[in-house]
């Protein structure tokens, strides 16, 4: 009696000790979130930060390159009630982030006048409902590099590009251009350039939807032409920022569209004096446009201490720090005063043309949910690219969707149901991974599972490594996966083309047939061994008079496979496929891992898009609905697997 | 027979042709891998298996014409009876009708016409039985093969269906290997029996003769409703001496030796009606049914009697045998020693 | 002949599941500039593990390795606790009863994991649970609850009732009679159900991403998907290959030594369903 209440003492007391969150110290932390500090420029800001605020410490956290998912972290720690404090945003985030209630408002400290000391569009991106949430740390706008060695005129339209392409570039050697055509938030940016340079835009004067145009269907189309043309070379369709640059800076490239970071990395490669700056290129008779991008600080709300995040702001945009981070990291300043100083344009002599550009940048449509209209878009113009939509019809679906999302918001969510034209996607995804990977996995555990059956020596191997791909962790193995059908590193590519099966190696992860191969690929392979180990259970549960009857009775294998094994193992099979369908309609690990639903929304199953919905989109109710849905669904299958696939002899009483 | 036990050694024995056939014997002395031999279930590390004169070690199963008749029945449980019974057949391609003819008169003759469309999960363990016999019988085959095929039986349905078996396939003169463990069984049913014992056969023949005329120690004690009383003592010039000197007889055998001296329950009397005397105290009465089985201690050793009567407990009691009812066994190997050796 | 051909299957079955794995090793092995060789070697040319190194210099893969031992092995123990508090009394049911009530239990074993992220973070999150290893654990042992439970509640009603009444009247109270009889008693079935849970908490991706998002308290599989960019120039395949090969290695153990266990308790969980 004693030892069972001290041990459940002890369980309560550790317990508890587990919940209490350590206590903090009596420094202010502050953390932020950003990309990895490549040159520094950031620990140095921060350590002359310390120097003078030697009671406030910044944490500066390296996240990953991609925006959207340094996005999401900042979306999840909003939302678990322990937000970072510093939010370094991109400058599309603000509203929604604002809308939101996340954002601490600024103006008191951050008035009219100090911000007239910044680029007036990056000022005009921090606000929201005339209350500002951002000071911008750099800026951004998009233009184009250009090989000055090789080119004396760089182009100015569309025309003028097409024709420099298809003199100068020599592919594969020396592609055309070279830009970020992956299914993200940079293809939007590069994608406005296009569309604007068109002549087109995305809103109205009204703020009403007007995507399905003509202008957006040349800029679509010109987009497509780059690639199949091979001008741009067909990888730029998994490259970010980094990828392109490093594309350029190895050679590759005649041109290459990318933000002003660049140049300080050219600054110092090989092509060093070799790289001139334009203006994007437009259509003949438009006008140029560069995307505005940039970062800033906001301050989180609810934190203990923004008075101490403030200082930390304001020491990060002064004078001083921007012209840190310029001078290690490239970064454009945000105060007009830093274009006229010496030092800046001893170091960028190009800043001068770069001002003016500056001064023209648009920014992106501001509106609290500019992050889903910018998914919708990312699909189609990536649909576009990848040659699964035309442009047309591409241009009118934007239009649709983008419209029905805003409606489809004001809709009840039986009716949403109707015109979500996601969620017909992804369901159409999901039922594709489901009825391609079961049967394979099905017919191939029955397979190991008769040969594990079979009286061989080395059974004991065999069966420990049957178990092994089940036991691994899926979304590391998924990695795994990505590098084996990686090209051109990748070993699938090779082992095929070692065979002779295929002649050039295949772009597995960025074709969406590929992807969703792949994705089914390394499923079976995964869940095979699952399958395996209960038909081999069913297998040795079949009494082994009876296999001896029927062989006596005349039956050969393949005889007795049917009349005999298949049946006694339907009770089995139907088990598996139960949890095998529950499981690979559920999928969601391996993909978000191996392509994250890309491209162009290929495999984007249906939990991806809960998922999204819930944490991306912030709709939380409508995610919860489908959710009920998909389970009455699972459930409903499962009812009827088991009904169908009951022999009579079950179901008959003794 | 793989693994480290020998099953079967030096077996050298023929199985008469239109004659039910049993092997008998104790679990574990081979007889099931024997029949499984037969049928090609196993394989032999040496020798030969024939059927009808050909060699049919590398001839498999299914192509061996036989039947064979599981202990546990084998039936398909997705199947129904009809099915169960016909299978042999559609596989091997005979037309759909007179498959249909065949189970029918099959199903018949075992009265079981009305289980057709069940599943066996449905039939008791005796109806099921009929049905894995069926399935035998429908194939017409040269050997049938039946593996302990009652044991799974109450006592009552046990006693029936033996008979039922016995006049079945005496009317179809078919061969039949019957292995079993139960020596009455073999006793009722056969012709013709075979008693094995640890790997080896210890004497095969007709039932009687064999009951009558044991070759070994272990048929004798095997064989018998009662077991057979044995008595441990030595043969010194044609006179049998029990080691407690008790029972001395006048043996008529000219071996010397330690022997083993066995007598049936059912040939000793009670009184002195026959030329050997017992004499001891009753110590046990067990009654079953008209007659009784009487223990009487005589020294140091005890003797069942088979009687009618049932004399007191705890007297004086005088029985008696004959010496022609007396098995002499040598004691080393068992082997049994006739007058004339 | 048929033999040969068995043989040759069986020798495919084994390459096709260990390749990956094996290939992972390998890659691990290279230095960089034959990670990224085009075309690809197969066996390195020169060992090196600095592959291995950078792992552990770059990000804190050690902190990850710490985080997922400290949620799985809580997790582990605190379903199995629960579990066989449960299972003991369901024992004490009369059959039927106990099946419906494990059946409803199953009915979370459909729900998808990942699907099962959104409410657990938000009811998490109100509780102030989130990114504190508590509540990762308690999702866990939610999530293993059902299979556990099934587990014990067979072992436990496989032991004799005498030996319940022996208990009592020896003057075992109840929770003495689950710890000191009936637990021991079922070791082989505790151990398997406290193996494929703990290797269901160690590979477990999609809570652990959405219950502790930040960099300090990621688990190892989280840890190492945050490793990627998106594409290949940028992304450290060789130290990806290393942590994969890293955090796959100890799995592969305790699979070996334990897999006679595994594939019965998969089984029985299979036949029960």
């Amino acid at each position: 009696m004693k030892v069972e209440a001290r041990r459940t003492g002890l369980i309560v007391t550790l317990l508890i000790l587990l919940c209490i969150p350590v206590s903090a110290s009596s420094q202010v932390a502050l953390r932020m979130i950003g990309p990895e500090d490549i040159g520094g420029a950031w620990a140095e800001v921060i350590r002359n930060f310390h120097e003078e605020h030697p009671d406030i410490k910044m944490n500066y956290i390296s996240g990953p390159w991609s925006t959207d998912e340094r996005q999401n972290m900042y979306i999840r720690s909003f939302l678990s009630g322990n937000p970072f404090e510093l939010v370094y945003m991109d400058v599309i985030w603000t509203a929604n982030f604002a809308q939101r209630g996340w954002l601490l408002p600024l103006d008191s400290w951050f008035p009219q006048e100090e911000q007239e000391k910044f680029l007036p569009g990056d000022i005009e991106a921090s606000h929201y409902k005339r209350h500002i949430y951002r000071v911008p740390v750099r800026s951004d706008v998009g233009m184009l590099y250009y090989r000055k060695d090789l080119i004396s005129e760089p182009p100015e339209s569309w025309e003028e590009f097409e024709h420099l392409c298809r003199t100068t570039s020599n592919p594969p050697e020396r592609y055309g251009i070279v830009f970020q055509g992956m299914q993200y938030e940079g293809l939007i940016c590069n994608y406005l350039e296009y569309l604007w340079g068109a002549g087109g835009t995305v809103l109205d004067e009204n703020e009403e939807v007007c995507l399905e145009t003509r202008e957006n269907i040349e800029a679509l189309r010109f987009m497509k032409k780059i690639i199949e043309e091979g001008w741009a070379p067909r990888s730029v369709l998994t490259f970010q920022e980094q990828h392109s640059l490093e594309f350029f800076e190895k050679g590759k490239a005649l041109f290459m569209r990318n933000w002003p970071y660049a140049w300080n990395r050219l600054n110092h490669s090989p092509l060093k004096g070799k790289v001139g700056i334009v203006p994007f290129i437009h259509k003949a008779g438009q006008k140029s446009a560069g995307t505005l991008g940039g970062w800033g600080l906001g301050i989180a709300q609810g934190m203990k201490h923004p008075e101490a995040a403030w200082k930390f702001i304001e020491f990060a945009t002064s004078a001083n720090a921007q012209k840190i981070l310029h001078m290690k990291r490239g970064a454009v300043p945000t105060r007009k005063s830093l274009f006229d100083d010496t030092d800046i344009q001893k170091e960028s002599p190009h800043y001068k043309e770069l001002y003016k550009v500056l001064l023209r940048a648009r920014p992106r449509p501001v509106h609290p949910d500019y992050v889903r209209v910018s998914a919708i878009l990312q699909k189609h113009v990536s649909a576009v690219l990848v040659g699964i939509e035309r442009p047309p019809d591409a241009a009118s679906a934007m239009d649709r969707s983008v419209s029905s999302y805003v409606q489809g918001k004001k809709l009840n969510w039986f009716r949403r149901l109707a015109v979500d034209y996601d969620l017909h996607r992804t369901v159409k995804n999901t039922l594709l991974f489901t009825i391609l990977s079961v049967p394979f996995e099905l017919s191939l555990g029955l397979l190991f599972a008769l040969i594990l059956n079979a009286p061989l020596r080395g059974r004991v191997m065999n069966r420990l490594s049957v178990l092994i791909p089940w036991a691994l962790p899926t979304a590391v193995m998924a990695m795994a996966w990505q590098w084996m059908f990686n090209n051109p590193f990748g070993v699938i590519n090779d082992v095929l083309m070692r065979i002779g099966l295929i002649q050039e190696p295949l772009n597995w992860l960025s074709s969406p047939q590929g992807a969703m191969f792949a994705a089914v690929f390394a499923d079976i392979w995964k869940t095979t061994p699952f399958v395996t180990i209960i038909l081999l259970a069913g297998l040795q549960s079949i009494p082994k008079e009876l296999t001896e009857s029927l062989s006596l009775d005349g039956a050969g294998f393949p005889k007795r496979l049917l009349h005999l094994i298949l049946p006694m193992l339907i009770p089995f099979i139907r088990i598996a496929l139960i949890f095998r369908v529950i499981h690979a309609a559920g999928i969601f690990d391996l993909i978000w891992v191996l392509t994250k639903g890309g491209p162009a929304d290929s495999t984007r199953t249906l939990s991806l898009y809960i998922y999204d919905l819930a944490f991306r989109y912030d709709e939380l109710g409508y995610g919860f609905f489908l959710t009920l849905f998909f389970l009455l669904a699972l459930i409903l299958t499962s009812v009827v697997i088991v009904k169908t696939m009951t022999l009579r002899y079950e179901k008959v009483p003794r | 027979m793989g693994g480290k036990v020998t099953a079967l050694q030096d077996i050298n024995l023929k199985i008469p042709n239109g004659m039910f056939t049993s092997i008998l014997g104790p679990s574990g002395c081979g007889k099931t891998t024997l029949l499984r031999l037969v049928a090609g279930l196993e394989k032999p590390d040496a020798g030969e298996v024939l059927i009808r004169d050909s060699v049919v070690n590398d001839v498999p199963p299914r192509e061996r014409n036989i039947a064979m008749v599981f202990q546990n029945y084998a039936l398909y449980p997705h199947k129904r009876v009809f099915e169960n019974m016909a299978i042999g057949l559609r596989l091997r391609r005979f037309p759909e009708h007179d498959i249909k003819k065949k189970v029918d008169g099959v199903a018949r003759m075992l009265k079981i016409e009305d289980f057709m469309e069940r599943y066996p999960k449905q039939l008791s363990g005796g109806q099921q039985q009929r049905v894995a016999l069926g399935r035998a019988l429908v194939r017409d085959p040269e050997v049938f093969l039946l593996d302990e095929p009652l044991s799974n039986l109450d006592a009552q349905v046990r006693e029936v269906t033996r008979t039922e078996i016995k006049k079945l396939f005496k009317n179809l003169q078919a061969t039949v290997i019957y292995v079993t463990h139960d020596q009455t069984e073999a006793m009722m049913m056969s012709d013709f029996v075979v008693v094995m014992d640890r790997g080896t056969v210890r004497q095969t023949g007709e039932p009687i003769s064999i009951y009558k005329d044991p070759d070994h120690r272990f048929v004798a004690e095997f064989l018998g409703t009662h077991r057979i009383n044995l008595l441990h003592g030595r043969i010194e010039n044609a006179k049998f001496i029990s080691d407690d000197g008790l029972i001395v007889y006048d043996a008529k055998i000219k071996t010397q030796g330690n022997v083993l001296a066995g007598v049936r329950p059912e040939h000793i009397v009670l009184g002195p009606h026959k030329e050997i005397p017992l004499k001891g105290i009753t110590v046990l009465i067990e009654p079953i049914g008209t007659t009784h089985l009487v223990s009487v201690r005589v020294g140091e050793n005890e003797f069942k009697i088979l009687t009618a009567e049932a004399p007191n407990l705890q007297n004086q009691i005088m029985a008696s045998f004959s010496l022609q009812d007396v098995y002499f066994f040598d004691d080393q190997s068992g082997r049994r020693l006739r007058p004339d050796v | 002949m048929k033999k040969i051909l068995l043989y040759l299957l069986m020798g495919l079955v084994i390459l096709y599941c260990l390749f990956p794995f094996f290939w992972t090793i390998l890659t691990a092995l290279k230095p960089s500039d034959e990670v990224f060789s085009v075309p690809v070697t197969y066996l390195p040319e020169k060992f090196s593990i600095e592959n291995v190194k950078n792992v552990f210099s770059k990000r804190p893969f050690g902190r990850y390795i710490l985080n997922s031992l400290i949620v799985a092995g809580g997790a582990t123990a605190l379903t199995l606790w629960v579990a066989s508090l449960i299972a003991f009394h369901l024992r004490s049911l009369d059959l039927k009863k106990a099946t419906r009530i494990q059946r409803w239990l199953l009915i979370g074993a459909i729900v998808p994991p990942a699907l099962l992220a959104i409410p657990f973070f938000v009811v998490l999150a109100k509780l102030m649970l989130v990114n504190h290893y508590f509540g990762l654990i308690l999702s866990y042992t939610a999530l293993n609850l059902p299979f556990a439970v099934w587990m014990l509640h067979a072992a436990f009603r496989q032991l004799p009732k005498e030996l319940d009444e022996a208990a009592l009247m020896d003057g075992f109270s109840p929770m003495g009679r689950l710890f000191r009889i009936a637990m021991p008693l079922s070791r082989p079935t505790l151990s398997i159900t406290a193996v494929l849970v703990f290797i269901f908490c160690w590979n477990e991706f999609i809570l652990a991403l959405t219950l502790m998002p930040t960099q300090l308290k990621y688990t190892v599989p989280v840890g190492i998907s945050m490793l990627s960019g998106a594409s290949v120039y940028e992304i450290p395949w060789g130290e990806i290959n290393a942590a994969v090969a890293l955090t796959t290695i100890p799995v592969i153990l305790i699979i070996a030594v334990l897999q006679r266990w595994v594939i019965e308790g998969l089984t029985t969980g299979a036949m029960k369903g």
